[in-house]
């Protein structure tokens, strides 16, 4: 259940090719081209000779009938009409076809009929039509346009993308899922068929296991917290503050970065430094760099005693060497610095702060209070003298929308009158109202209320034994949802009532689990992946796969409210919801 | 989990009629080949057990040059392999104690550090090689293809080239401690022999040399009254296998420019792929962009042919009082000024009035 090392098997079979070594051309597709780009690296394509890389849509390529093509794409139409037209005329001596799904024989049909010369050497399947972005996160399936239900080209990219993980990691899986989300439902039924009765099913014959592995489908509306809280750790902060996209990070808004740090990749595969920082939060990460830091001033120091000319010269001579190491460390220090930046510039400390008394505690008069304190952009009592900057309007939508989430119920619920706060500070209505798209995304009435299980909020650390491991740090406190559901999955206690077993699965899983895959319909967080990591290390024996359609972090997850069902607030006396 | 579909694929293939089509296309195909060798044509009949055959009937164009210095720089790779490989068992051969008469091999040791050495350095020709062959390329393919490949070698030698070092280096160590304090031989031959990844070694190893050699080349003055021949010899020794280390060491850091820092955003298909197509977008646009320079400097040579003549008539304005006073002073030197230009003759009439006494125009 290493996604990696699935990804590896499959690249290994895609570059090696059965007739010998001769220099070769990679064709790709928009969806091969990033799911390729994430487990291999040019130099490794290199040294399988492959020398040129391009698009197979690209029509300006030039013919080089001395070079062998490998075709690794993804069977959807556009790529398969594309691959239909270069081999009716190709521009090279022999074609290797690789898809990263199942080809449908149509299809297949199609192309040996264009296939008037015979170049074609080799058909096959590679099952990688999904992104993966560590050994156990992975990106499936596409975004939505409704949050309540599938379109047909969302549900077929999900259920495609999830039976290749299926078939990669070779499981035949039960097929649990939330009982409230119609989505996951649905989708946890076509799946189903796909593994049972559909046309691929026949792939699923694998060796029964002692314990079934179980897929588990959840809906993001179940927690809407975790998105929305300001993570501590490394990789969620970077994608929190700057953005993750596809393990590369764009540094080039930042202000005076330098040249060669625009753009910068973080894969814990090639990255040993971030493989082990990743999950660190952000004090201990200070010192992990600190002493990478040293590290390197160590190694340089070695041979840096610039007393003499020679010593000069020797030492210019051996800089290329330390170009990796000391290209790394820069990498990290502009990330952390850019991550202080980030923090002093938007309050985070003092947003973290409330969000997480929001989030675990349960004092509506002072969270309210501080709200209304960092709303109104009243300087802070303790330090009344403190000259600080206004909040961001982003800060202050996400503080309101928690707050309206974690009081819904509550007495003395005061959202109407921070709506109309907010607009009085010039924020715009439709901005105001991605805190009722939240709350009808996500309220009270839309979350799976379980028996046993915690609220998303307060007692989630204490829940089932985890107290004991209760984060002394003030500013992770909250826990996601997703560690109490998959703990109780491990030990085999998830109640059917709540978490229904597809239709299809026959048997029903009474013991412990031991390879889960977790699916999250509408986005999971890096956050979230970082629980499950912890939460497989300390439970011997078991995998935890985790992924969703994207990552989200705040702002992508406020602005998919406010897309999916924007509304409008509007200054009056007693403001009317407006949909637009 | 993983399916093979090629036997599905080849048995559609062969329910498909291809022969119409497939008669015209191939002959456009091979017409080349069939004109220069009319027998051949013959055997363009489809037979499975003959694919490779008709794949190289099938790849009129040959590969371009740039690939021939890369097989070049394969043989001599292998060559430089097996060559290590030997270098490798005479250590480990040199390493045993014994009372045999070492010189032979020792000789043999010589001559293979300096063989490898020849050969890396016309590893590096060869690499340097490809960016002249750069300028014969127009194809934007091949010029990536080109890159790439140079990339890859640079890769390859720099990885050949780290194992002598350690080899060498290693060696030397051993030479020198037993030297200086005669350390158990098995720990060192384990040293030896051990495949030390870590940068720090490679980096440890160098300084080691340079120092070898310093050490080595001092201590030979210092014994040269001395007759010591042994120690002697083993000290030129180690200053020569020091000294290839050295060479070979700069042919490293000559490939640590071409190769791709793995793990940046350089070594990313994507990007790659995104930054070529880019490239060619960016050289659309300068062509535009020279174009329009084109066009504009015409413009500029009117412009300044336009400016010129403005300056020269305003010479001959600021020149023109002068020579009236001339004529006033010297006003016996009439006779010559007969030539009365009109005034429709070009610049170089005009050039000409400046010149001439004026007098006669006014």
């Amino acid at each position: 259940m290493d996604l990696i090392a699935t990804a590896n098997f499959y690249v290994n079979k895609l570059v090696t090719s059965d007739r010998g070594t001769s220099i070769k051309v990679l064709l790709l597709d928009d969806h091969t081209a990033p799911s390729i780009s994430l487990c291999a690296t040019q130099s490794d394509l290199l040294k399988h000779e492959i020398y040129l890389i391009d698009k197979l849509a690209n029509t300006s390529r030039a013919a080089m009938r001395h070079l062998r093509c490998i075709v690794y794409i993804k069977p959807e139409p556009a790529s398969i009409t594309a691959l239909l037209a270069e081999l009716r005329s190709p521009r090279y001596a022999s074609y290797e076809l690789n898809f990263s799904n199942a080809v449908r024989k149509s299809d297949l049909e199609k192309l040996a009929e264009s296939d008037d010369l015979e170049v074609v050497t080799r058909v096959s399947e590679v099952f990688t039509d999904y992104l993966v972005l560590d050994r156990g996160l992975f990106v499936a399936g596409s975004g939505t346009a409704r949050a309540d239900a599938w379109e047909k080209p969302a549900l077929d990219a999900a259920t495609q993308n999830l039976s290749a993980l299926l078939l990669s990691l070779k499981c035949k899986p039960t097929i649990r899922y939330e009982r409230n989300s119609k989505m996951a439902a649905k989708l946890a039924s076509e799946l189903g068929y796909a593994v049972h009765e559909g046309d691929l099913s026949a792939l699923f014959d694998f060796p029964t296991r002692d314990v079934a592995p179980l897929l588990l489908i959840l809906d993001r509306k179940n927690d809407p917290i975790t998105p929305l809280l300001v993570p501590w750790t490394f990789q969620s902060m970077v994608h929190e503050f700057i953005g993750i996209r596809n393990n590369t990070v764009d540094l080039s808004r930042v202000p005076g970065v330098a040249k060669d740090m625009e753009q910068v990749v973080l894969n814990p595969e090639t990255d040993a430094f971030y493989r082990e920082a990743m999950h660190l939060n952000f004090g201990d990460l200070g010192d992990k760099i600190k002493a990478y830091v040293d590290q390197y001033k160590a190694k340089t120091n070695t041979t840096k005693k610039l007393d003499t000319l020679q010593d000069m010269k020797n030492f210019i001579d051996e800089f290329p060497e330390f170009r990796r190491l000391s290209g790394n460390v820069s990498k990290h220090m502009t990330l952390a610095l850019e991550l202080d930046r980030c923090i002093n510039a938007l309050r985070i400390w003092e947003v973290s702060e409330l969000e997480q008394s929001l989030a675990c505690n349960d004092n509506h008069s002072v969270d309210l209070q501080e709200l209304e304190r960092l709303v109104l952009n009243h300087p802070n009592p303790q330090t009344p003298q403190q000259v600080t900057q206004p909040l961001s309007v982003e800060a202050k939508i996400r503080l309101v929308a928690l707050y309206a989430l974690r009081y819904e119920k509550h007495a003395g619920n005061q959202v109407r009158r921070l709506e109309a706060l907010l607009l009085t500070q010039g924020v715009e209505g439709i901005t105001v109202g991605t805190i009722r798209a939240v709350l009808a995304y996500a309220g009270a009435s839309q979350r799976l209320e379980t028996t046993g299980e915690a609220s998303v909020f307060s007692k989630a650390n204490a829940f089932m034994g985890l107290g004991a491991k209760q984060s002394e740090n003030l500013y992770m406190q909250h826990v996601p949802r997703v560690e109490a559901v998959v703990t109780q999955a491990i030990r085999g206690k998830l109640a059917v009532r709540d978490y229904p077993v597809g239709k299809h699965s026959v048997e029903l899983v009474a013991d412990r689990v031991q390879d889960v895959i977790v699916y999250v319909v509408g986005g999971i967080t890096y956050e979230e992946a970082r629980v499950l990591h912890n939460l497989q290390g300390t439970n011997k024996g078991v995998r935890i796969v985790a992924g969703g359609n994207i990552v989200h972090n705040s702002r992508t997850f406020m602005q998919r409210r406010h897309r999916v069902k924007g509304y409008r607030v509007t200054i009056v006396e007693n403001p009317d919801e407006k949909r637009l | 989990m993983f399916r093979d579909r090629t036997n599905l694929y080849i048995s559609y293939r062969r329910t498909f009629p291809h022969h119409s089509k497939t008669k015209s296309s191939q002959v456009d195909r091979f017409r080349s080949i069939n004109r220069e060798e009319e027998g051949l044509g013959l055997m363009n009949y489809r037979d499975d057990g003959n694919d490779m055959i008709l794949d190289e009937f099938q790849s009129p164009l040959l590969p371009p040059a740039f690939h021939d210095v890369g097989m070049e720089i394969d043989d001599s790779l292998k060559a430089i392999d097996q060559q290590i490989a030997k270098l490798n068992s005479l250590y480990k051969k040199n390493l045993l104690p014994g009372f045999n008469d070492r010189s032979l091999d020792e000789e043999e040791i010589e001559k293979l550090n300096y063989m490898i050495t020849r050969k890396f350095q016309i590893c590096y020709k060869l690499i340097k090689k490809f960016d002249s062959l750069k300028e014969h390329l127009t194809v934007q393919n091949e010029l990536v293809m080109l890159e790439n490949m140079k990339k890859n070698y640079a890769i390859k030698v720099q990885l050949t080239t780290s194992t002598f070092r350690k080899l060498q280096n290693n060696y030397i160590k051993f030479l020198k401690d037993d030297e200086f304090e005669e350390q158990p031989l098995n720990k060192n031959s384990d040293a030896m022999l051990q495949e030390e990844d870590d940068e720090l070694s490679s980096k440890t190893i160098e300084n080691y040399s340079r120092q070898a050699l310093n050490q080595s080349q001092s201590m030979m003055q210092q014994q040269q009254g001395v007759s010591q021949s042994l120690i002697q010899q083993r000290e030129r020794e180690i200053s020569s296998i020091a000294q290839g280390v050295l060479e070979v060491s700069t042919i490293f850091r000559e490939m640590q420019n071409m190769v791709i820092d793995q793990g940046t955003i350089l070594d990313r298909i994507d990007y790659n792929m995104a930054n070529v197509v880019h490239e060619l977008k960016g050289a659309d646009r300068e062509l535009d962009k020279a174009t329009t320079y084109q066009k504009s400097t015409q413009k500029c040579k009117i412009i300044l042919l336009l400016v010129l003549l403005c300056f020269m008539l305003l010479m001959i304005v600021i020149v023109k009082p002068k020579h009236t006073t001339t004529i006033v002073e010297g006003d016996k030197s009439k006779p010559h000024a007969t030539a009365t230009p009109t005034p429709t003759e070009g610049t170089k009439e005009l050039n000409r009035i400046g010149v001439d006494p004026v007098g006669q125009l006014i």
